[in-house]
Formats: C-alpha cells, structure tokens, sequence
C-alpha cells in the first residue's frame, strides 16, 4: 500500500477529495467481476482508496446468501456509492440518501459521499445535463460531497462545479466503452478553467476507460485522479489489469509533475553533430 | 409452534385461524368442509394468488375456506396438483415435509397491501418496519436501508415506523457497480 508520505515523495501532493485525503488517485468500481474473490484481488491489486459501489432493491426470496459486502474490507477502503440507474434528479437524489444510510451503517468514510449520475438514456449512458445539475444542487445543499459524473463539456464542467460539487468528473469517452480520452483537448479545457484560481479543485476523469494507457494519458493531461471499472472487471486477467492500471496511473501522474517536451514536426538529434566525422546531406 | 388463536367462532369450511407468530410467512390451519384440517401457508402476494396447503388432498377437491382475521371471505377456486413444487409467491422453501403438496388459487384480501420491491405484498395491519424486515426470511438483518413513499426511514427508526396500507417500500443494499 502507497502511505501518504511515499505519495508526497513521488507524486506530488495528495489528492484531497471533499476535504479528506485519498492514498491513491485511482478509484475503481466493484461491478461486473467473475466472482468476488477476484474482484477482492483485483481492489488489492489496484492499490485503491476508493472503490465505487451501487445501490440496488435487495432481494428477497432465494438469496445466494453471499453479499459483496462480505468481501470488501470496510476499515480499508472509502466506499463511493453511486447512482447509476437513475434517470432523474428525484431518483438520484433518494438512492444518494439510501446509499449514505447504508453507509453510516457500516461506519464508512464514504456516508456522505455519492457519485452522482443522472443518465440520458440506457444506450449511450451519456449524462443528462440537466437533471446533472439539478441533482448536484440538491445533494450538495443536503450535505453531500457529490463526485459528478459529467460528459466532457467544458461549459457543464463549470457549471457543476458552481453548483457545489465536490469533483468534476468529465468521461473520457462513454461508459465501458473501453475507447479511452476521445478529446483530451476537451479534458485539459476543463482542467484548466476548473483549478482556474483554485489549483486543488479535484477533476477526476471518469468512464471509458480501456487499458492501462489510457489511464495514463488522463493522467498526463493533468486529470486528478482515474475513475474505471470495465478496463479491470472485463480483462482477460483483471488482477493482473488492476495492477497494469495502478502503474500506468504513476506513471501518466509521474509523466505530468515531470513535464512532457513540446512536440516538434522535425526531428532532433539526441547526439552531438559536432565531431561528427561522416559525410552529411546538404552540408 | 406459538400459536396464537384469533377470536371468532370456527365453523367446518373456515379456516381456524391460527397462526405461527415466530414463522414467515404465516401459516394457517385450514378446515375443510369434510372436517379435514391442514396447515396452510396463505398467499405473500395478492396479484399472484398463489398459496400452498399441505396434506392429502384430492386434486381438484372442492374446498372453501375463510379467514378469520379478515372481513371478506376467501374461496378457494382452483385445486392444482404440483407434487413438491415451489412457487414465487412463498418466502423460500417450503420446509414442512408433508405427504403431498397441493397448490391453490385462492382469492383474499388482507388487511394491508404494500408494494414491497415494486412487487405487491401483504402485510398485517400495524407492521412496523422492523417487523417487515423480521418476517423476510432471506433478507439479511444488516447491510440493508429501507425507503417508504420515497423517504429513507433510518435504521433507528424501523421500529417505530408503522406502515400503512398502500405504502410503497424500498428495501435496498450494496451492489457491485462503477
């Protein structure tokens, strides 16, 4: 496990998140595993903090009797409850008040946190703006510290941010999609007018997440954190895939504090010309 | 079985009208019109009519019961034979090992009828929340929150919330999600 001070060594500050710090910049979701066992090695392996869960009506006749509660170390991890499903600003608003009274049943950190989503429609999963906005209002004057899930809208971005949340959360492309940034030059238009003044305002990029570089290009873009799921769950080896994105998300944070050169059209040389003993074309 | 007897008088053809506090859902003993008496458990869901009695019956045995605790009688207008089979109206399976198990339909009206889950269910009048979550046999005692008419009732107020008929309740946990 990263401690806090390994983090100040190596990657800059921490990421703070509604005033608490978090050990890592990566947050997972918990869905679509194989089984809980290997979702509960691949968490480990991830190195995450924060990992994201969803609300759903229990059921009640034939339950298998495992709950994936039992598999999720709650001293360990920060539990995100999301509100995936919800097509409302009303709908988000009462799963985000079910998942905090779960979650200040266990005792957990994460009670008065929800990642707010409040979606279009079922295929594109895209965020409705609107009900976004709505929702982010009314969640945030009711205590909440709502990570919003948002497109990669710059004008939205700041309008979520004004409307209270605690992070912006832009997709990098649609939900399990597995395509990556599509736009950074969206992403680093809403890093830039967010930490406007306000260098610590967290902008997580959230959703499309395919593969370990492209964690690591929202990473160079200067994106705060990574948010996925499917890039893990869905992996031929998601332990080994957790691992893979834990490194990639160094090193894209590595990468960014570092500074990457300009890009140039022509080459240049990384050896010396002078000295050069051979025939030179054009000279 | 910690029974408890509701008053009114017992005539062949109603159900007695016993019930077992300590089990879910509530069974009943039925008399039938030749005197027989069996053990019942009565419908969790008024849409799907399904509920079970046990003990030798005759498939398409005429029967009509009543129940006691409820104003309106209870006919029973279909005997189906299904040996062992369990149906989505019972909470779990059926644990009283009998010699045949019989299926019914049965038209009832009980005192209160929730929408539990989005699914109808019955309920007895004055049921508190923490009495709903008790009678719910698969349902875990923890990790759970309960929403009624769209409002989170806090753990610490299950049990003094009372439900009334129509309300709609959420019962909700943890998932897997992104």
């Amino acid at each position: 496990m990263t401690t806090t001070n390994d983090q100040n060594a190596t990657q800059g500050q921490p990421l703070v998140v509604g005033g608490r710090e978090l050990r890592s910049r990566l947050i997972v979701g918990t869905g679509k595993y194989a089984d809980y066992e290997t979702m509960q090695r691949a968490l480990d392996a991830s190195g995450a903090h924060v990992i994201t869960v969803a609300v759903r009506r229990e059921r009640l006749i034939d339950a298998d009797g495992r709950s994936m509660l039992d598999y999720i170390d709650t001293d360990r991890y920060t539990i995100l409850p999301n509100t995936a499903g919800c097509f409302t600003a009303d709908d988000a608003v009462r799963v985000a008040r079910l998942g905090r009274e779960l979650l200040d049943q266990l005792d957990n950190p994460g009670k008065d946190w929800v990642k707010l989503e409040v979606l279009a429609d079922k295929k594109t999963l895209l965020p409705d703006p609107v009900g976004t906005l709505e929702a982010t209002k009314q969640l945030a004057a009711d205590g909440f510290k709502v990570l919003c899930y948002t497109s990669d809208d710059p004008v939205m971005a700041v309008k979520i941010k004004e409307a209270g949340a605690a992070s912006v959360m832009p997709a990098g492309s649609p939900i399990g999609s597995g395509q990556g940034v599509l736009n950074p030059n969206a992403i680093t238009i809403i890093l830039e007018l967010l930490k406007d003044g306000d260098a610590g305002y967290p902008v997580i990029l959230d959703a499309g997440v395919g593969t370990a570089s492209d964690v690591t290009h929202a990473m160079e873009l200067g994106a705060d954190g990574v948010l996925l799921n499917t890039g893990i769950a869905h992996a031929k080896d998601a332990v080994r895939m957790a691992h893979a994105m834990r490194h990639a998300l160094e090193a894209g944070r590595h990468a960014y504090l570092a500074g990457r050169i300009d890009k140039r059209l022509y080459a240049t040389a990384s050896s010396p010309w002078s000295g050069v003993i051979s025939y030179i074309p054009g000279e | 079985m910690g029974m408890r007897e509701t008053s009114g008088s017992i005539e062949p053809g109603e159900v007695i009208g016993l019930k077992a506090e300590n089990q879910t859902p509530p069974r009943y003993l039925v008399r039938l019109e030749n005197g027989q008496e069996l053990e019942a458990i009565l419908p969790l869901s008024i849409r799907s009519k399904v509920g079970c009695l046990f003990g030798p019956l005759q498939a398409g045995q005429p029967v009509r019961v009543k129940l006691m605790e409820s104003p309106r009688p209870h006919r029973i207008v279909d005997l189906n034979h299904a040996n062992g089979r369990l149906h989505k109206g019972l909470a779990g399976p059926v644990r009283t090992v009998a010699p045949v198990t019989h299926t019914i339909e049965i038209e009832r009206a009980t005192p209160m009828q929730l929408t539990l889950n989005g699914q109808p269910h019955d309920a007895p009048d004055g049921q508190t929340v923490a009495d709903l979550i008790a009678a719910l046999d698969h349902l875990p005692k923890v990790g759970v929150a309960v929403e009624v008419n769209r409002e989170v009732v806090p753990k610490a107020m299950h049990a003094t919330t009372t439900l009334r008929d129509g309300d709609v309740v959420e019962i909700v946990t943890l998932v897997g999600g992104g």
